[in-house]
């Protein structure tokens, strides 16, 4: 029998198991597709959102115009429509926001985050197949180090730290590797090297940084949880038992 | 009568401790060190095997230089913290001092000592004088809730010390595992000390580039790294002493929170006694009298014999002829264990203060080598896994 699904996230969790098993991908993978699928399904709402905004306006003011000032005539109804076709126009070529904004060390953690992950989805297929594990597990500690650098102090150094690693070194990374042209990706390098191999230890190490990142921010939960433990045994242990 | 004396004894003022003596206060299992020798010993092979010009030699260099560079910074994030803490407790005892003050001076108030005229001599046998006395402790009665309240503040202030020792047994038993982890740090880098010279030795013959090669970096860098790892672990273990320091200065202190909280309500049960043997009234003062005085569960022994102390008070109370004196002498029990406080942190305070400036000397000058451990590591987002680490458990 099917296990029962109680919460939201449970199901979530189940949706990205099954899509994972279809696209022959990594649950870390399918999670990370369907965060950046609903980022793009946000922006197609915001756009869809003005469109019908702006021509509910401007119906708005052509029946007001009308009614209370005098008929809109066939010139009204002629610069109406040209109005309307330029919100539909406006609309279907406003590019929303930017795939990639350029890095600032005021940018907001949330955008930085999201920003990474999406470009790990696109850069994903571009990349050798050896990486993929490796992406999907840095997209794996993105919504972790989200949540809790949400909460943390913006002045933090390990939360400066890894701001600049989501959001500037590991774009820079990869999109200086998606400079060099394909063919020329296997010759070893000065130290023997090859670019492949290269981005190979660069993703490890970065990937690393974020799982010792991830820890410590983890840790001070922990501690936390742990000193409230000790001190209800310490004032309450003997209490309980005498 | 048995008389308890209160003791509050500060604990002594850190002593500052050189690097050299840092190392070997955390033991490391020797099957652990054979396995890290083991790993120098390939370290090793490997380095003197390559081409003191090749980039590997130079990629063994550059990890030798970030030699325990994670364990320096994860302990030196410890040192953060902990230092922290004493200061704070120079600073503030969770307002205890201030409800201890005001309940001095509100129980000086009741003080039958500061009422001449209750004095039994001049009272005994008087019987329209009996007036005056019920009007005395009817003032028991209206400062009951007031005191109530300060002895509630205190509880609370000692819970706040309580939770400041659990806080503080957390960071001790992080920062011992993080000393444990700079231990086998030390251990790595001595040995690599020793091999190095050893090969550099034993190349002076054959192959004296390399042999100068190994001297100027390797074991160069591997010393400034010892230096580096035992200062860390100076401080660690400074650090690791103090907050043992801070936390028993809390169990005094909590001890002297409980001690004037029961000679209070111990002074106020005598009272009711009292006022039953000269007054033939009954004195009720529930709100107080009613509170469990034997909180002691943190300060094991000192809890008995107070009850003991106070039954026997009590006793007397019921039985002597000259009542007032005993409550007085209840009175002048919550004033020695106030005084016995205030002494104890007067002296607590000197020695923390001398802690906090030897801790502070001995983060201040770890820093410098954090920079600079930093530094190395800046802008070297690539590179392979050193196997210079220690070994987890």
């Amino acid at each position: 029998m099917a296990r029962e699904v109680r919460t939201v996230d449970e199901a979530v969790a189940r949706f990205d198991a099954i899509a994972a098993r279809w696209d022959g991908r990594t649950v870390e993978a399918a999670a990370a597709q369907r965060r950046h699928l609903g980022r793009t399904a946000a922006g197609i709402g915001r756009r869809v959102v003005f469109i019908v905004g702006a021509l509910a306006a401007l119906l708005l003011a052509v029946s007001l115009f009308g009614l209370l000032i005098q008929p809109i005539g066939a010139t009204g109804l002629m610069i109406a429509a040209v109005a309307g076709i330029a919100i539909l126009a406006g609309g279907a070529l406003w590019r929303g926001a930017p795939d990639r904004i350029t890095w600032d060390e005021k940018a907001p953690t949330g955008k930085v985050i999201a920003q990474l992950e999406s470009l790990l989805v696109r850069a994903r297929a571009a990349l050798p197949p050896a990486m993929f594990s490796r992406i999907d597990s840095i997209s794996a500690r993105l919504p972790l180090l989200e949540a809790k650098l949400a909460e943390a102090d913006a002045l933090d150094p390990l939360a400066q730290d890894a701001r600049r690693l989501m959001g500037k070194h590991i774009p820079d990374l990869i999109d200086s590797y998606a400079k060099v042209p394909a063919a020329w990706r296997d010759a070893p390098g000065g130290d023997g090297l090859s670019v492949d191999q290269r981005l190979a230890t660069s993703l490890e190490a970065a990937d690393g940084a974020l799982a010792d990142m991830a820890e410590r921010i983890v840790a001070d939960d922990r501690r936390d949880f742990e000193t409230k433990g000790r001190f209800i045994e310490a004032k309450y242990r003997d209490l309980g038992e005498g | 009568m048995a008389e308890t004396k209160l003791k509050l004894e500060a604990p002594d003022a850190l002593a500052p401790l050189a690097p050299a003596e840092a190392a070997g206060l955390v033991p490391v299992e020797d099957s652990v060190k054979t396995k890290l020798d083991n790993v120098v010993d390939k370290f090793v092979a490997e380095l003197v095997a390559a081409d003191a010009n090749s980039p590997e030699f130079g990629r063994k260099v550059d990890e030798l230089t970030n030699m325990g560079r994670k364990q320096i910074a994860e302990a030196a994030g410890h040192s953060n913290r902990f230092l922290d803490r004493p200061v704070r407790a120079i600073d503030k005892d969770s307002g205890i001092g201030a409800n201890l003050t005001e309940l001095r001076r509100t129980v000086e108030d009741l003080d039958p000592g500061r009422r001449g005229s209750l004095a039994p001599r001049k009272l005994f046998g008087l019987i329209p004088l009996g007036g005056r006395l019920k009007g005395y402790f009817r003032s028991y009665q209206s400062a009951q809730t007031h005191i109530g309240s300060i002895l509630a503040r205190l509880s609370s202030g000692k819970d706040e010390l309580l939770m400041d020792n659990a806080a503080i047994d957390t960071e001790r038993a992080g920062l011992w595992k993080s000393m444990g982890q700079l231990e086998q740090m030390i251990h790595i880098s001595k040995v690599m000390d020793a091999r190095l010279e050893e090969k550099a030795n034993e190349l002076d013959a054959t192959d004296p580039a390399k042999a100068k090669a190994i001297r100027e970096s390797a074991l160069f860098y591997t010393r400034q790294r010892t230096t580096d790892l035992l200062t860390q672990m100076a401080v660690s273990v400074q650090g690791y002493l103090a907050l043992d320091l801070v936390k028993k200065n809390n169990v005094e202190l909590v001890k002297g929170v409980d001690r004037a909280s029961t000679t209070t309500v111990s002074a106020l049960r005598t009272a009711v006694t009292v006022a039953q043997a000269m007054t033939n009234q009954r004195l009720v003062l529930d709100q107080i009298t009613a509170l469990n005085t034997t909180t002691a569960n943190v300060i094991d022994s000192t809890g008995t014999m107070l009850k003991e102390q106070t039954g026997a008070i009590h006793s007397q109370a019921a039985s002597s002829t000259i009542p007032l004196e005993t409550l007085q002498r209840a009175f002048q029990n919550i004033y020695e264990t106030m005084d016995t406080i205030d002494r104890f942190k007067a002296e607590a305070l000197g020695n923390m203060k001398t802690t906090v400036e030897t801790l502070s000397g001995e983060v201040e000058k770890s820093k410098g080598y954090i920079a600079r451990a930093e530094g190395v590591e800046q802008g070297k987002l690539a590179g392979t896994t050193s196997p210079l680490v220690p070994l987890e458990g």
